[in-house]
């Protein structure tokens, strides 16, 4: 997200009373501190929080996707917000996405045959799938600050083979 | 345009279009995302049966289904009813106002994984989106 942006967003939200408006409010502060001073992030995550950010604004609206889709919710984009947060260092970014039930999707592309997509809930379950050339993964793991492992090595065997 | 078969049952070689009507569905090489290919809000998929139609036509049903939920036409996605019966899914013809070839794709798992991994393997079988034309047809 821009500076500008960043100020517009929050100069439209710093005056809700509601719990929406001051949860994105303090995510705004939280993006200010790391775009502006952390070593931490590097810009591919900044670009993923940038791009999920851009996402949750697209698809906050019944229908968003011409077919009925969910909205995407204030959880789930704080959800798939502290999942993008806990990646570790050095993390490929993923590309950001929504799916029509309103979860947020996270993917990792080499080819069309070698994929992980995550699809982040409202309740911070992570629901995944992955094509690994000739085989297959999927499931459901739970993000409790920390990625879980299973993430971790499907992420790897995507994006380095 | 001819509404000739479509109330036939679908082939599994009939090829069946999938129109997409968010940006991030497609990714930057133009390939289409599984997102492009959940169901929802139903256990149910749109898709539009090619049938007899021209790429004019199948455009201009493209074009009027993002006239009328106001969204923009970003490409169309490809795919044989084969890809989806491989996955024990139906493909049904189900005609509405505006679309005689439209057809939903049903059975499909209700667990999100089960969704997901039939999905990214349909979207793998799409490859790239076709481009709509610069002109409404």
């Amino acid at each position: 997200m821009t500076a500008i942006a960043l100020r517009q967003f929050t100069a439209v939200t710093s005056g809700g009373a509601s719990e929406t408006a001051g949860f994105i409010a303090e995510q705004i502060q939280k993006w200010r501190q790391q775009l502006q001073g952390s070593y931490a992030l590097g810009q591919q995550a900044k670009g993923s929080l940038n791009e999920l950010y851009r996402i949750f604004e697209e698809c906050r609206q019944t229908n968003w996707d011409g077919y009925g889709a969910a909205p995407v919710s204030v959880r789930t984009f704080r959800s798939a917000y502290e999942f993008l947060e806990a990646l570790p260092l050095g993390t490929l970014a993923p590309s950001i996405g929504a799916e029509p039930d309103g979860h947020i999707t996270l993917e990792w592309y080499g080819s069309p045959r070698r994929t992980l997509s995550i699809s982040v809930s409202p309740e911070g379950e992570l629901h995944y799938a992955a094509l690994l050339g000739a085989s297959k993964a999927y499931g459901t793991e739970v993000c409790f600050g920390e990625v879980p492992k299973e993430i971790i090595d499907l992420i790897r065997r995507v994006t380095f083979g | 345009m001819t509404e000739e078969g479509t109330g036939k049952p679908v082939t599994a070689d009939e090829q069946l279009a999938r129109f997409i009507l968010q940006r991030s569905h497609l990714r930057q090489d133009g390939t289409v995302k599984q997102d492009a290919f959940i169901p929802h809000p139903w256990l149910d998929l749109s898709v539009t049966r090619h049938l007899q139609r021209t790429e004019r036509e199948l455009w201009s049903i493209g074009q009027n289904v993002a006239w009328q939920t106001a969204k923009t036409l970003h490409g169309r996605a490809d795919v044989r009813a084969s890809d989806f019966q491989r996955h024990r899914l139906r493909v049904i013809a189900a005609r509405v106002e505006g679309n005689p070839n439209h057809a939903n794709v049903t059975g499909w798992p209700t667990e999100k994984p089960a969704q997901k991994i039939i999905a990214q393997q349909i979207a793998a079988a799409a490859g790239k989106a076709h481009q709509p034309p610069r002109e409404p047809a």
